[in-house]
């Protein structure tokens, strides 16, 4: 029976009902960017954090969601839910068709393959204009009407009810991942990770587990997407970028921590709120911006997930001096 | 015959950024992706020196590949030897974080357009057919001269020696007493010094600009990956053959998608030859 | 970069300011991609919001409704991200109405924030970077800048008009959604004119190397070049182009400056050059048209800036005195529908301040569904600079 942590959920309700309370588009906004990058870098944790893949292609299917979701939206005027169920559905089968050939090599080959991925992806929106509008993109994808239920009414339409469906979203999914992780099949990936040879050895197919990990992130990405494609109504190829989505979500998980239930949050808390609230000159921003991920990857090599354990070690120090240091293989919160 | 010569000089930037690359990765095995700000470096260093200072070409470029130099002995010295506890992600995360900072620093010292340096040869041969501006024929000669002294370093010097025992077995070489710290920061100066002669040779050519770092890196890793990992000519004849790819794919099938041959290709060797195009044991 | 520190310390000293801001001070939002890959093309558009302001405050600020108002001019930087963007014009709205926002970010950027703004009655953005065909569909949204549709009727009158241009090689940023839009009418009014295509090459903005790109076009000898891109792209394309041995005549479409053309080393390259473009302040300057206006913008510009203004710089300029005439003839800075109404009844006439040669709609109308036309001009590169041959007016 895994140990809840009551206090992350605690935390992070309360933070998202004061944003809702306070309602301005400004927060609304702010509010549902974290959330979008938490629940991308949660996609990514999988195979990143649990198996050990540095997927670097994620943006691919971030796209695929985003894109699928625009074109079912204009040009086939389908409504939310069904883009929302069919593209994370996408995701995963391409994933699985993929997975089997590019999972075969690791590290930093791994790594260029899924780049690759990304790069070529990115090329393909911006060039197949029949179907992605090219660089002009795909505008006019419209929120769902509201729904009445007896007396209460979901408004997905204004940014208030779009970002209680992004809250809904993000909590189930940190929910499912905090399940995810104890589970049978997250204990192989670890497995995988550490070391897939033995893992194989002890009779698992290491293969159809990491062809598994691989399709989960691409239908979280895909779904991701489809919820970014309704939030900000218009899609181009700008933000399906290498450095703009696969760089960033990499850059989000492991800043927060990789591997941890509650990096992905802190992750994207950190770097979306930073640059908002960084009131300096563009470029200097831009460096304290640098510095500052510098100084949480060097004295936080787990992440910020790993904060509180960083500061009881640090606490404890002075009485334990020249001791062995605390261990490392506590598993970050 | 023009896609030929297009694809060569390309290629012969990437090569050289990835011999140097490819060094750093071999001897001191950390995936440095601040890389690509010592090909912007020379190239800036270069562009600026001329620009506002006068300076000449040559002594440009040289002053370039100085200060490429040394920022390599600063990121090897001052930072990898510092952090070599970290894990691999975590040294790819401070490199990156090294990008974003010397990144605005350059933008903020020198603007984000980009230039192409005044002054340099404008001729331009007909070869069989095809045309080559005199600046492409020197970038494709110095790539091949780095590379053949490159070779020759690693295989006749004793310091090029020791570099590969340091590469083949990192463990044993620092059991050997070898000095690993100071065979590391050379090998993190020439090979960044490499990467500044690209960026001073590209700018007589091309545009260098202030954020043109990432992407030389990204293309650096592109090479040394299909070309296979610890080999110096593979890192040459990747970045030669990736140029090519380009050149010919953008030419013949769609421009739109130059940059996705180059993936294509890569994606097809990785799933053919994991190891690589040209390499027979792997360090990954 | 001393000239972005005096920026910066001026922001600063503004933000600064608004914490104690008087009644009689008149807030405009400069929303601009200050940071990420657009921001060579933005600062100086920045820059030149930040000069109209200075000026307008410096002779006395403006007179609205009997009051005198100070401008205040926020910064807001999009970072070239359109989730950023969008952030930023919440941001903005949530000040409190009325939000008159500059600049207006790229494309993408503008596209994303317009349904939000679109069924507000307390917004109004002068958009003066995003070419992006339907954006002034959204009544927000006023736009004193060329469209790329204006160009591409300019370009087919010159093609068609030259007995000697039967085949086409046409090149075309393919990541400039005004540009690609236009593609299918240019192809269009070229093929109506009996001209054939022969070959049809793309390439990404900021593109280092267009080897590729001219082989293609080379190899189906082409009667000429039809080149349209960001400036400095496309100087660096002719450049190439003249080393890899085309020496056709070539018409390009892209705002090149000499700044551009020095960047790219291709000023002996660009002989004979022939460029179809709304006049950037050098143009208006050779070619006497707006003379005097363009000579003061662009020495106040530099003594300010210590760089030559850039090509989204002059209408981004002239849009602050669009906006704040049209708040003087409705006599109120905060009824944004009554500032609509004198901004849809603007004439050209009554912005006399304005760089950019407006070409007026009927009635002397500076604006038709929002959107303003531009006098474009033909000119063509010699002795080191452009030469305008013709303004079409």
């Amino acid at each position: 029976m895994p140990r809840i942590d009551w206090l992350g959920y605690v935390v992070l309700v309360a933070a998202m009902a004061a944003i809702y309370i306070n309602g301005s588009g400004y927060a609304l906004t702010i509010g549902m960017t974290i959330m979008i990058w938490s629940m991308l870098a949660i996609g990514l944790n999988v195979p990143l954090g649990l198996t050990g893949y540095y997927h670097m292609g994620i943006g691919a299917f971030f796209g695929l969601g985003a894109y699928g979701a625009g074109f079912m939206a204009v040009r086939l005027g389908q409504p939310l839910i069904v883009p929302l169920l069919v593209m994370p559905v996408i995701g995963a089968v391409i994933s699985a068709a993929i997975g089997p050939i590019i999972l075969r090599i690791r590290g930093l080959h791994f790594a260029t393959a899924t780049l690759a991925i990304g790069m070529i992806a990115s090329d393909v929106m911006n060039n197949w204009v029949a179907v992605t509008g090219g660089p002009l993109g795909l505008a006019g994808i419209v929120r769902p009407a509201p729904m009445v239920f007896g007396p209460v009414t979901i408004d997905l339409s204004q940014n208030s009810g779009f970002y209680l469906l992004g809250c809904a979203l993000t909590l189930a999914l940190l929910i499912w991942f905090a399940w995810f992780r104890t589970t049978a099949f997250a204990l192989v990936l670890r497995g995988i990770k550490s070391d897939d040879l033995q893992t194989r050895a002890f009779g698992y197919s290491t293969m159809r587990y990491k062809v598994g990990a691989f399709a989960i992130s691409g239908a979280i990405a895909a779904a991701v997407g489809v919820y970014y494609a309704f939030f900000i109504q218009y899609i181009s190829p700008e933000p399906f970028s290498f450095a703009a989505s696969s760089f960033q979500a990499f850059v989000i998980l492991a800043v927060g921590g990789i591997g941890s239930l509650w990096g992905p949050v802190l992750g994207a808390t950190l770097i979306t709120v930073l640059p908002e609230v960084l009131d300096l000159q563009p470029q200097v921003r831009v460096m304290t911006y640098g510095a500052i991920l510098l100084v949480v990857i060097v004295f936080l090599p787990r992440g910020l997930a790993s904060f509180g354990a960083y500061l009881r070690r640090a606490g404890r120090a002075p009485a334990r001096e020249k001791v062995q240091p605390a261990p490392l293989e506590q598993p970050a919160k | 015959m023009q896609e030929l010569v297009n694809g060569l000089a390309q290629g012969s930037v990437y090569s050289l950024t990835a011999m140097g690359l490819v060094l750093i990765f071999s001897v001191v095995r950390v995936p440095n992706f601040a890389h690509g700000e010592a090909v912007m470096f020379g190239g800036m260093l270069t562009l600026m020196s001329v620009t506002s200072f006068g300076l000449p070409l040559l002594p440009a470029i040289l002053l370039g590949v100085v200060v490429a130099t040394a920022f390599g002995l600063v990121l090897s010295v001052g930072v990898f030897s510092r952090v070599k506890d970290k894990s691999e992600i975590g040294q790819l995360m401070i490199s990156m974080a090294i990008v974003v900072i010397v990144g605005a620093a350059a933008i903020q010292l020198w603007g984000d357009e980009a230039r192409t340096v005044p002054g340099a040869p404008s001729m331009t041969f007909l070869v069989a057919g095809a045309y080559v501006p005199v600046t492409w024929a020197i970038i494709i000669a110095a790539a091949l001269l780095a590379a053949i002294g490159l070779e020759l370093f690693v295989r006749q010097t004793t310091a090029g020696r020791v570099m590969r025992a340091m590469s083949l077995r990192p463990d044993a070489a620092k059991l050997m007493g070898i000095p690993v710290d100071y065979y590391q920061a050379m090998a993190f100066a020439i090979g960044s010094g490499l990467a500044g002669l690209a960026g001073g040779l590209y700018v007589m050519a091309f545009p260098a600009q202030a954020s043109m770092g990432h992407i030389m890196s990204l293309k650096s890793f592109v090479v040394i990956i299909f070309a296979g990992m610890g080999s110096i000519s593979g890192a040459f004849f990747g970045g030669l053959l990736l140029g090519l790819v380009e050149s010919f794919g953008g030419s013949f099938l769609s421009s739109g998608y130059t940059n996705s041959f180059g993936f294509v290709l890569l994606l097809a060797v990785l799933l053919l030859k994991p190891n690589g195009l040209f390499g027979g044991r792997s360090n990954a | 970069m001393r000239n972005i520190f005096t920026l910066a310390a001026g922001s600063v000293f503004v933000l600064l300011a608004s914490g104690h801001a008087h009644a009689d001070t008149l807030r405009l939002s400069d929303m601009e991609s200050l940071t990420g890959v657009a921001s060579a093309v933005y600062v100086p558009q920045a820059n030149a919001v930040q000069l109209a302001g200075e000026q307008i405050n410096a002779a006395g600020g403006v007179t609205i409704g009997g009051v005198n108002y100070t401008l205040q001019i926020d910064q807001y930087d999009d970072r070239t991200d359109t989730s950023a963007g969008v952030a930023t014009v919440q941001k903005i709205l949530g000040l409190g109405a009325p939000s008159f926002i500059m600049g207006g970010g790229t494309s993408s950027i503008s596209a994303a924030y317009s349904p939000i703004i679109k069924d507000r009655t307390d917004v109004i953005v002068m958009v003066t970077a995003s070419l992006l065909p339907g954006l002034t569909d959204n009544p927000s949204i006023y736009r004193p800048r060329v469209t790329s549709k204006q160009y591409t009727d300019s370009i087919v009158s010159f093609v068609t008009g030259n007995p000697e241009f039967k085949r086409v090689a046409l090149g075309v940023d393919n990541k400039n959604a005004g540009l690609v839009n236009e593609v299918p009418a240019l192809k269009a009014g070229l093929l109506a004119a009996g001209v054939e295509i022969v070959a049809e090459e793309e390439w990404g903005s900021g593109n280092p190397q267009f080897a590729t790109q001219i082989a293609a076009m080379s190899r189906n000898n082409p009667d000429v070049l039809v080149l349209r891109g960001y400036p400095a792209d496309v100087a660096r394309l002719v450049k190439q182009a003249r080393e890899l041995g085309y020496s056709g005549p070539i018409v390009t479409n892209s705002g090149m400056s000499a700044t551009d053309v020095e960047n790219a080393q291709a000023a002996e390259s660009m002989d004979g050059v022939v460029e179809v473009v709304a006049p950037v302040v050098s143009d208006l300057i050779a070619g006497d048209l707006n003379k005097e206006a363009a000579q003061k913008f662009e020495d106040a510009y530099q003594a300010r800036f210590g760089t030559p203004s850039g090509l989204l710089s002059v209408s981004a300029y002239d849009a602050v005195f669009i906006l704040t005439r049209a708040m003087e003839h409705a006599g109120t800075t905060t009824d944004v529908p009554a500032i609509k109404a004198a901004l849809d009844v603007l004439k050209v006439s009554d912005v006399p301040e304005a760089v950019t040669p407006i070409k007026p709609y009927d009635g002397d109308l500076l604006f038709k569904d929002r959107q303003a036309q531009f006098v474009t001009v033909v000119r063509q590169w010699k002795d080191g600079k452009f030469v305008p041959l013709t303004f079409v007016k």
